[in-house]
């Protein structure tokens, strides 16, 4: 069966009902609109909308979902819920996301996030983390395009305070 | 895009991704970073570490100064005259932390006084005391 979900430009995209159950925030909508995978009248006459979806950034999204519909589900553990964990991003992943300039990334961050696509949002975090690993924080204001409003003296004495873990 | 446009919430996330010496790092780009570094969590660590500065070849800097391990990273030469700024440092880093373990060997040049300032703010589930004595 599929399901019909509608972009914030209006396209409409029509995906498998596993895809469109990957998302908590499509499933819980296909709840509410009683929506069934037994039911293929309920699956014809009903469209989800997604307005804070692009049409460009949701074809990223089924992109990644198609791949990854038959991955085995990810046992949350205890202290994943409380914070900071290491994510791999596979070799399919890291090839996925390498030519998306930063500007894209964090579209397609936001729409993970607001889709409530753990993998696919971890995978971004993830890639951002590693994208900032390692540099210089100038290094890390040009890749990111800040502007330093920090004064010399400012930067010492963080610097000062942060002197135990350079390298 | 600029990185501050993104949701607070997903920044947030974000932040718990990152290790601590790009944390630090990333308070140097800017004064928003500098303060939203600050007042994120850190998230979750398996493991700190306090002990004497064993890899100081010095025996003067062995006896004042401690070794603290957060994860992987290594805060090295902390002199117990400069706990202060560490202390400091430490409420910049991040607002929140999480340890499995916190290991704590106490030593003539490791205080209990040192142990009970580092635990400052910080909430114990469960404390395991063990005693060893040197031959």
């Amino acid at each position: 069966p599929n399901v019909k979900l509608v972009t914030s430009d209006n396209e409409e995209f029509v995906v498998d009902f596993r895809i469109a159950k990957m998302s908590v925030t499509v499933s819980r909508l296909m709840e509410a609109m009683n929506m069934s995978e037994t039911d293929d009248a309920s699956l014809l006459s009903n469209s989800i909308p997604l307005p804070n979806v692009t049409k460009a950034v949701m074809a990223r999204v089924i992109e990644w979902c198609e791949k990854h519909k038959n991955d085995e589900p990810k046992e949350e553990k205890e202290n994943d819920k409380r914070g900071r964990t290491t994510h791999v991003v596979s070799d399919w992943d890291k090839e996925f996301l390498k030519n998306d300039e930063f500007g894209r990334l964090c579209q397609l961050m936001g729409a993970a996030n607001y889709l409530e696509i753990k993998g696919l949002f971890n995978d971004i975090s993830q890639t951002i983390a590693n994208m900032i690993h390692g540099k210089k924080s100038d290094e890390i204001a040009e890749m990111f395009n800040i502007h330093c409003d920090l004064t010399e003296a400012e930067k010492k004495e963080i610097r000062k305070k942060t002197a135990w873990c350079e390298d | 895009m600029d990185i501050f446009s993104l949701p607070d919430p997903i920044l947030h996330k974000l932040m718990r991704t990152l290790e601590i010496k790009d944390r630090l790092r990333l308070r140097l780009t800017c004064q928003e970073f500098d303060s939203f570094v600050a007042d994120t969590s850190a998230g979750w660590f398996f493991e700190c570490r306090i002990s004497y500065d064993e890899t100081s070849a010095c025996d003067e800097i062995r006896k004042k100064s401690v070794l603290i391990k957060i994860g992987d990273t290594l805060f090295k030469g902390i002199e117990f005259e400069e706990l202060d700024q560490f202390m400091d440092m430490r409420s910049r880093l991040f607002k929140k932390i999480a340890f499995s373990e916190v290991l704590i060997e106490l030593t003539e040049e490791v205080p209990l006084t040192l142990f009970l300032r580092f635990l400052q703010n910080i909430t114990l589930t469960q404390l395991h005391c063990r005693l060893g004595r040197s031959s």
